[in-house]
């Protein structure tokens, strides 16, 4: 049994990130947290450099705090029609992300929906309110899309490093009930001649935890043909572990999960260390 | 399935670490990797002490190799002839490199590691915590059970949970790994300050996240140094409790004033200890 978490930014509902966790429930009943913050709160999280490149910060208003009230009764009623066991957190004054950092340590898994999470924030996807999210929390997380079919396929995404491998293991760990899927282990490398990384490690371990896998070397350019690449696994999951980068790296190499958020078409789990 | 190692000094078999291995992977469904450290650099004999006898020659070097030799094939078959036995799905990896190194790299790609308490990989005997265990410790990337010198079949899971991510996360991670394990009695032990109040630090929410994962565990706590309360506690234990905990990885400046926890009870205590941490 898993205790789940689903966030909300109070004025909008991700049906995708509900769906989600329903088709979850479904697969193995789950504790279904409702984390639901404020729409006012994120004005207190900005830095200055953030209010000068012109995004304006939105005013508490009324209008607001009815929505939320909306917001939280629709997730309550979604719940109790589909048998999910939930609770609902709630009345967060100040700030929004501390306190879903302190949430996600007492939780497996964390469900945004990648578009309406904080969508008022700026238009550009992934938009840093989900990016400072992704970076700070202390449990894996699914970003899910608004459309989407619910996995029947599960890409995993392993370059090599320890926080790939990391990400693939926690996979296995919370979702024992994919595993059994056609599996993909896909290591992209623009290097005709490069093979996988530690093949017979990578091989034995995922074979221990997969038994549906295939290998796969992609000789393309990772960041530039994987979003390209993905898009056609229809009903895939993507697993990757690349989300955590210093600021300074994150400045020179984009992180390239950042792309397949941007064009939301799959679900996708991202953990790290 | 679980892919677990079993960590072996194939000139010092450790039979306790085989014994904890066979124990846990025949309850499990798991897939246990006899990891044999045959590392060049380090041999029964001292080097510097057959160099410096009389009638030296390079053939004496290469008799007590081949000895050496013989003795790590023989623990491995041991421990192959012992897995044969219980019937489990079974591999094993020679590793020819320098051992630290080596297990760090296979720790990436396991689930858990196996490893006894003792283990130095040096010929110099040395009191719990040795020096390999500790720098195994200070950068593994996968969860280590660190085993006693003496099996006894684990009966009960003490948990100690300090409000901090990273004894949730070894919470998570032995939840995950070992759910088997779960039939067991389970205590979780949090200390606090003499002038806290004795609520769980994030009572709600630790609360509702042990209710889905050790629903009918106990909860525990004390009031105190955390170092003392908790030796005291687990003194009291016997020997056949695994204890749980997280955070080894501390920043070396910190480490310089206080020891670190699983420090502390490898020093006092011959439990199972399960370590994880994440940051």
């Amino acid at each position: 049994m898993k205790k789940v978490l689903i966030a909300f930014d109070g004025k909008n509902f991700s049906e995708g990130a509900f769906e989600f966790a329903r088709k979850l429930n479904e697969l193995q009943p789950i504790l279904l947290t409702g984390v639901f913050l404020p729409a006012s709160v994120f004005s207190s999280m900005w830095t200055y450099t953030d209010a000068i490149t012109g995004i304006y910060a939105p005013m508490i208003e009324e209008e607001d705090t009815q929505k939320l009230e909306q917001n939280i009764e629709k997730f309550e009623k979604h719940c109790r029609n589909n048998d999910i066991d939930f609770r609902v957190h709630k009345g967060f004054s100040d700030y929004a992300l501390p306190n879903l950092e302190k949430e996600s340590i007492f939780a497996d898994l964390l469900i945004f929906g990648s578009e309406a999470f904080f969508e008022n924030l700026g238009s550009q996807s992934p938009n840093s309110y989900l990016q400072d999210a992704l970076h700070s929390i202390n449990c894996a997380a699914v970003i899910v899309p608004e459309k989407f079919d619910f996995p029947e396929s599960i890409v995993l995404a392993y370059d090599g490093s320890n926080d790939s491998v990391f990400a693939i293991k926690q996979f296995a760990y919370l979702f024992p009930e994919l595993c059994d899927k056609e599996v993909l282990l896909v290591y992209a490398t623009e290097d005709d001649e490069a093979d996988f990384p530690y093949k017979i490690e990578m091989e034995e371990l995922a074979a221990r935890h997969f038994s549906n896998l295939t290998l796969c070397k992609l000789n393309i350019n990772p960041r530039k043909f994987f979003t390209a690449w993905i898009s056609e696994k229809k009903s895939a999951l993507l697993v990757s572990g690349s989300y955590k980068r210093s600021g300074v790296s994150q400045l020179f190499k984009k992180s390239f999960i950042k792309d397949v958020i941007a064009q939301h078409e799959l679900p996708i789990f991202v953990t790290h260390h | 399935m679980k892919n677990i190692i079993a960590a072996f000094d194939g000139l010092k078999y450790a039979v306790s670490t085989q014994e904890y291995a066979i124990n846990i992977a025949k309850q499990t469904n798991t897939h246990l990797v006899g990891v044999f450290m045959d590392d060049p650099t380090y041999n029964s004999f001292k080097i510097n002490e057959v160099v410096a006898e009389k009638n030296f020659s390079l053939d004496k070097i290469k008799k007590l190799e081949a000895v050496d030799k013989a003795k790590r094939y023989e623990s491995a078959s041991f421990f192959e002839k012992a897995c044969e036995h219980a019937k489990l799905e079974f591999s094993l990896h020679h590793d020819h490199k320098i051992a630290l190194q080596e297990l760090k790299q296979e720790s990436i790609y396991a689930d858990l590691i196996l490893i006894g308490a003792n283990e130095t990989l040096t010929h110099y005997e040395e009191k719990p915590p040795t020096r390999f265990i500790r720098d195994l410790l200070s950068d593994t990337q996968c969860p280590i059970l660190i085993v006693p010198h003496k099996f006894k079949a684990i009966d009960k899971i003490i948990l100690l949970y300090d409000g901090e991510p990273s004894s949730v996360y070894a919470i998570k991670m032995f939840s995950y790994l070992l759910p088997q394990l779960k039939h067991l009695g389970t205590e979780v032990i949090s200390v606090k300050n003499l002038d806290d109040t004795m609520h769980l630090p994030n009572n709600k929410l630790m609360k509702e996240f042990m209710k889905r994962h050790y629903p009918k565990a106990k909860f525990i706590i004390m009031k105190g140094w955390a170092e003392e309360e908790i030796i005291a506690y687990l003194k009291l234990q016997e020997e056949n409790t695994l204890i749980v905990l997280g955070a080894y990885r501390r920043g070396a400046v910190s480490r310089w004033f206080r020891e670190s926890m699983a420090d502390i009870l490898m020093r006092n205590l011959k439990l199972p200890l399960f370590i994880a941490h994440n940051k």
